[in-house]
């Protein structure tokens, strides 16, 4: 069968007509920008009434590493919520912090472009393991008083969802 | 580019690893680099502008030269400045992201097109044609801005420079194999070392060992191809062999030297003609291609063959405001790892200040050359005395898990580390290579028989892939096991070259040539499978950074295993099938791996084309 090359020249030309049409500023911003949203926490169970008075502590433990792995880790379970009335960019964040040297999970984020369920991820803290000499801090088994903080900022406010004491139990 | 069969290589490595391709920094050095773009692209060398830090201690591997701040790898920058002018060029016409959609787009079209041509199968190329325009109007649809950068074209185009480097790899890889082992082999192989070998992983980040991997794929495939005659092609070829090694040093000068090495003797032994017009060209070539490297430093240093990263402090971080740098910007280095440092030539290496005190230009030039000469048999030396560490061997070679040497607090305890078999399990077929030489022994092999091999330009091209591992492999390993290798990226060079070893293994050669169906359904079967398993894993054990690296490690090294027991057997067995299963299963697993950490694991939002970022937000996600 004889090889057309015509119909690839005209996919080519239209690519290239509709990348220039689309202008030097066609794509939409992914940053922080103005706007708000309701959101509501869904999971995990103990956050979920964090708006009315609620009294269930959130404790999160260390479990061992898998696979190999002989750190153990702060299991942190994902955040999910409901949004309603989103408009504009504004950022979901949340922040945990640990009175504890040596656990330092970084706070996440997401940007809530629209309604409905989002989920926020926050990566489980790997502590180190007993006898581990080569640098930073060992954290000794114990119960630690933590807290965590999510809130709904843009440029137009800051508004806060959750606000809680949280228990983090490091085992041995 | 090897024909309609090189083509595909090419534009299926720039397919796969195009849409892996993420617009950020996995290890902070190459912040440096991406800073020394930026500047050579302005026309210097100077660090004046630094667009991805925030200070000169973000900048690992700055020196300061008489108050003046310098980068290094300057070669990676050297190619990566002429894809920033045409993304320059184009700022203000179409849209950074769109342009990127676009030529991943052309990429499938091209892709499509080819497959057809290499099929006889029109249709293929329409599939191709409607793929393209679809990639093209979805992007449309959901294209964002590359904003978490101030200026992102810099890194975008050393990110493309470094794309385009794996794809070239696959495409020499592909040459070469063809060469030794003939075209259905030279496929697979091309393929596998874009999908099936950490090239494939560090083909979507900006890193130097892609552009080494690709060098030295070069070299030998000239090398190669040099054998074969002495005609205009083959001296030509000589040439560019070292003219490869030339432009190299400008990158990493003592990569360069351990392969001038290796290159000069082999090839001055191996050569079908020394005459004066063949050594004239190779002196040429060579002279010509130091020019980069040789200006370089002269401009930084003051002295010819004085690297930045050999200047005194290229280790350490400087203080910021020791020199005055433009801070305009702040990047967003998202999960930023710090690196280990050099292996070679850095701050704990005996390096001498410029100028080195009163001896002539001449005689500092000797003294230098003595001292790199030094350096290397000393490096070399401390390379076979690691290689009887045999803890040390298994950690770099076998299994990595938890590694009780390794400073895991730099990386957050994670395990992130992994050893070859583990990441690149075909070279499982390799602990196979005693019993085949011994086979091989039974058989009758005597000196004239070697010595008559010898004489044969693939046999000549094996010595030298086998002696350039070894050399590379062993100056680096003192070095191993170290934190933010990820997979062993040191001796990322030396892997292209144990693919080709595999490849040349008879019981290989047999199975990829004869039963190609079995070893590219196996692979699919071993993709879908083992993908399909690891994310339903992920979803329902949640699986931490450093867990999902000792999973997929694992799943390699199992696989590795079992390719080796096959190829042990192959003469037990005698079936064609089994190896290629066995080979299929193996390179699947790796290609499960770079897909993984391509999608899941070092991921921030960052995918270069917004089609990935929006199917990466539903996949599940690493703990």
């Amino acid at each position: 069968m004889a090889w057309r090359p015509g119909t690839g020249a005209l996919v080519v030309a239209t690519v290239f007509v509709a990348l220039v049409l689309a202008g030097p500023a066609w794509g939409t911003p992914t940053g922080v920008g103005g706007g708000t949203a309701t959101v509501s926490v869904v999971s995990p169970a103990a956050l979920a009434g964090a708006d009315a008075p609620g009294d269930d502590s959130l404790t999160l433990r260390t479990t061992p590493g898998r696979f190999g792995t002989e750190a153990t880790y702060l299991r942190i379970p994902d955040l999910v919520v409901d949004v309603r009335e989103q408009s504009g960019r504004p950022q979901l964040i949340a922040d945990l912090s640990v009175d504890a040297d040596g656990i330092d999970p970084p706070p996440v984020s997401r940007i809530l472009h629209r309604s409905g369920t989002h989920r926020l991820a926050y990566p489980d803290a790997a502590l180190p393991p007993r006898g581990y000499d080569h640098g930073g801090t060992a954290v000794e088994p114990g119960t630690y008083d933590g807290h965590l903080e999510v809130r709904v900022q843009s440029f137009d406010g800051d508004h806060v969802v959750v606000n809680r004491s949280v228990e983090v139990v490091v085992g041995r | 580019m090897g024909g309609t069969p090189g083509m595909v290589v090419f534009l299926a490595t720039l397919v796969i690893l195009g849409a892996l391709w993420r617009i950020d920094f996995l290890l902070n050095d190459s912040v440096t680099v991406a800073n020394v773009v930026t500047n050579v692209a302005d026309g210097r060398l100077a660090v004046t502008e630094a667009p991805y830090a925030l200070t000169a201690g973000e900048q690992p591997g700055l020196v300061e030269v008489d108050g003046v701040l310098y980068g290094r790898n300057y070669g990676q920058a050297y190619l990566a400045v002429p894809i920033l002018w045409v993304l320059d060029a184009t700022a203000g016409v179409v849209d950074l992201r769109l342009l990127l959609a676009a030529g991943w787009s052309f990429a499938v079209l091209g892709l499509g097109r080819s497959v057809g041509r290499l099929l006889d199968r029109p249709v293929v190329a329409r599939i191709g044609e409607a793929a393209c325009l679809f990639a093209f109007a979805a992007s449309l649809l959901v294209a964002t801005d590359v904003d978490w950068l101030t200026r992102p074209r810099p890194l975008v185009a050393l990110g493309l420079s470094t794309l385009l480097l794996a794809a070239t790899a696959a495409t020499v890889c592909y040459r070469l194999v063809s060469w030794a082992q003939g075209r259905r082999v030279g496929f697979a192989s091309g393929l596998a070392l874009a999908v099936a070998t950490p090239v494939g992983f560090w083909g979507s980040f900006p890193k130097r060992h892609v552009l080494s991997a690709t060098a030295l794929l070069l070299v030998v495939y000239w090398f190669a191809v040099s054998r074969t005659g002495s005609d205009r092609r083959a001296i030509a070829a000589r040439a560019g062999a070292y003219a490869v090694v030339g432009f190299l040093a400008s990158v990493h000068a003592f990569e360069a030297a351990f392969a001038l090495a290796v290159l000069a003797p082999l090839d001055l032994l191996t050569a079908p003609t020394n005459d004066r017009r063949a050594l004239g060209a190779v002196a040429v070539a060579f002279g010509v291609s130091l020019l980069p490297m040789v200006a370089t430093n002269l401009a930084i240093s003051g002295q010819p063959l004085q690297p930045p990263r050999t200047l005194p402090g290229a280790d350490g971080p400087l203080a910021p405001g020791q020199a005055a740098i433009d801070q305009g910007a702040i990047g967003r280095p998202a999960g930023v790892v710090g690196d280990a440092g050099l292996p070679l030539g850095s701050g704990d290496i005996p390096g001498r200040p410029a100028g080195a005190g009163l001896l002539s230009p001449v005689a500092a030039l000797l003294d230098r050359v003595v001292w790199v000469g030094t350096y290397m048999g000393d490096q070399f030396v401390a390379g076979v005395a690691a290689a009887t560490d045999l803890d040390r061997l298994y950690h770099v070679l076998v299994r990595s898990g938890w590694i009780p040497s390794v400073r895991y607090h730099l990386s957050d305890y994670e395990t992130l580390e992994t050893a070859m078999l583990e990441v690149l399990p075909l070279a499982g077929a390799l602990l196979a290579l005693p019993g085949v030489a011994l086979a091989h022994l039974r058989e009758g092999a005597r000196f004239e028989r070697l010595r008559a091999g010898l004489a044969d330009p693939v046999r000549q091209t094996d010595l030298f892939v086998g002696a350039l591992a070894v050399t590379l492999f062993l100056a680096y390993l003192p070095r191993l096991p170290l934190y933010a290798m990820f997979t062993l990226r040191y001796v990322l060079p030396v892997m292209p070259l144990l693919l080709y070893a595999v490849a040349r293994m008879p019981p290989v050669r047999s199975a990829a040539a004869s039963a190609p169906r079995t070893l590219g359904g196996t692979w699919g079967v071993t993709v879908a499978v083992v993908g399909g398993g690891f994310v339903c894993t992920l979803a329902v054990l949640g699986l931490a950074r450093g867990e999902v690296i000792q999973f997929l490690a694992l799943s390699g090294l199992v696989t590795a295993l079992a390719l080796a027991a096959a190829t042990a057997t192959r003469p037990i067995h005698e079936r064609d099938q089994v190896m290629a299963t066995a080979l299929g299963v193996a390179a699947g697993t790796t290609t499960v791996f770079v897909l993984a950490t391509g999608l899941l694991v070092y991921v921030d939002g960052n995918h270069a084309l917004d089609l990935v970022r929006l199917v990466v937000a539903r996949l599940p996600a690493v703990g």
